[in-house]
């Protein structure tokens, strides 16, 4: 692995409503090309996590990208896979909304014609520019919404659910699609099978605090990390 | 999920669906704007009470099916004008407004509802205005799916739990409706903000 620092997070606390707090005093460090699975029960603060690295919270703390505290230009570095595909996709056109990103980032006009149709052959679904999104199935909103973020090719995704709701055969080409992307990944999941199979580490996360973070190798199996969230309940 | 698209109407040969987008474009904001203006006196809401009735029917679209879509607003509508009833003169100015708004929405779903969701995109691309008029537009026109759906959930929720939802319980989804549609709408602008765009 290599061992240049991606993303480093310190002391970070966050609260929604100022009262309880859903993050409390998460320490971690993510390297280039690494990815790291974060499991823990529903509510155990995955999702708050993978937003407030992406600066779409207000937190106490740090978080740097490739040392740098979080400002604008550290957007176009990072993609997030919302968990509803259908709260990304919400232009006309299928060609519309992967172009989103490219456009707003400043990618030439006459490269964007090109990255769309590149995006959707990465995602499997070539072909698909004049689709409208409403009509698709639930699998094709999710590979669409994973192309409009890769159209920019980010460095670092945060994938929250990425399985969530997809058959078995539909879940298995999700994973290898993922996969096969060279980048920083962070994938938020309670699907073990997930993390046993994509983690480089994994890191069990309790009502808001890091329980602990296991290297692939000490990821032995599904029944191993599901004894210690059996150990440790959430709330529901 | 089956269910029916805001456009399906637009595919039927009617008088709405026949005018060209840019004119009906026009069209809309212009009645629109008469709503706006006209005085509070009943009579003048007559004839835009009528209109509503010929394009529905030069336009085939069902009765029942337009009520029910406009009936998904009207608590909305309530509760934001009923603060009008505590001010001098409150019970005019509430039924005014809220015929006023019942009137605009009524010509709006009209217009959505007779209109390829493509053509409209594509028409408002060609304004001058630029893109920003466009991203909002688009944004706008599928969040009208994304409410419809939701509500059709919650719908068959409530039915599936052995209640046939009558006009009252029409309230009670819309209020929820209501919430759900602020918390997504959070959401998508978190995932558009992730993706550079910025208020301009
Ligand atoms: N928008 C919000 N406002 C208030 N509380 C929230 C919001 N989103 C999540 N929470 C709360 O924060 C906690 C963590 O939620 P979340 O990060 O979604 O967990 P997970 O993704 O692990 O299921 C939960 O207790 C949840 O109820
Ligand atoms: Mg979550």
């Amino acid at each position: 692995m290599e061992n240049k620092i991606k993303i480093e997070i310190k002391n970070l606390n966050f609260s929604y409503d100022e009262e309880k707090y859903v993050l409390k005093n998460i320490n971690l460090k993510i390297y280039e090309n690494e990815t790291v699975c974060i499991i823990g029960e529903n509510g155990s603060g995955k999702t708050t996590l993978l937003l407030c690295i992406a600066g779409l919270l207000k937190y106490e703390g740090e978080v740097k990208i490739d040392g740098e505290i979080f400002n604008e230009n550290l957007r176009k570095k990072m993609g997030f896979l919302f968990e509803n595909p259908d709260d990304a996709l919400f232009m006309p056109r299928v060609f519309d909304d992967i172009a989103f990103g490219p456009k707003n980032f400043g990618f030439e006009e006459e490269r964007i014609k090109e990255i769309v149709k590149e995006s959707l052959e990465k995602v499997g679904l070539p072909g698909f520019e004049e689709r409208v999104p409403h009509h698709l199935s639930f699998g094709e909103k999710k590979r669409i919404a994973l192309a409009s973020i890769i159209s920019y090719s980010p460095e670092i995704l945060l994938l929250d659910e990425p399985t969530l709701a997809l058959s078995p055969v539909s879940k298995e080409n999700f994973l290898k699609l993922i996969k096969s992307i060279r980048a920083t990944k962070i994938i938020a999941t309670h699907d073990l099978e997930v993390a046993v199979e994509t983690g480089d580490r994994v890191v069990l996360l309790n009502k808001g605090t890091i329980k602990k973070v296991w290297n692939k190798s000490e990821v032995k199996s599904i029944k191993y990390l599901k004894n210690f969230l059996l150990k440790e309940p959430g709330e529901r | 999920m089956k269910h029916h698209f805001i456009d399906d109407f637009a595919y039927k040969k009617g008088f709405l669906q026949r005018v060209d987008t840019g004119l009906k474009v026009i069209l809309l904001i212009l009645l629109l704007l008469c709503v706006l203006v006209i005085p509070e006196k009943v009579l003048f809401y007559i004839p835009f009470i009528i209109l509503t009735f010929l394009f529905l029917i030069f336009s085939k679209i069902p009765f029942i099916y337009f009520l029910k879509r406009i009936l998904i607003i009207f608590p909305f509508l309530l509760v934001l004008f009923s603060l009008s009833i505590f001010k001098e003169n409150g019970l005019r100015i509430f039924l005014f407004s809220f015929l006023k708004s019942l009137i605009s929405i009524s010509f709006v779903f009209l217009f959505v509802m007779t209109t390829k969701m493509t053509a409209l995109s594509e028409f408002i691309k060609k304004l001058p205005a630029g893109f920003l008029i466009s991203d909002i537009f688009s944004f706008l026109y599928r969040y009208f799916f994304l409410l419809q759906d939701e509500f059709e959930k919650m719908k068959r929720a409530m039915i599936s739990k052995g209640k046939n939802p009558k006009l009252k319980d029409y309230a009670l989804l819309s209020g929820n409706l209501f919430i759900r549609s602020y918390e997504r709408s959070e959401r998508v602008l978190k995932a558009m903000i992730s993706r550079g765009w910025k208020i301009k």
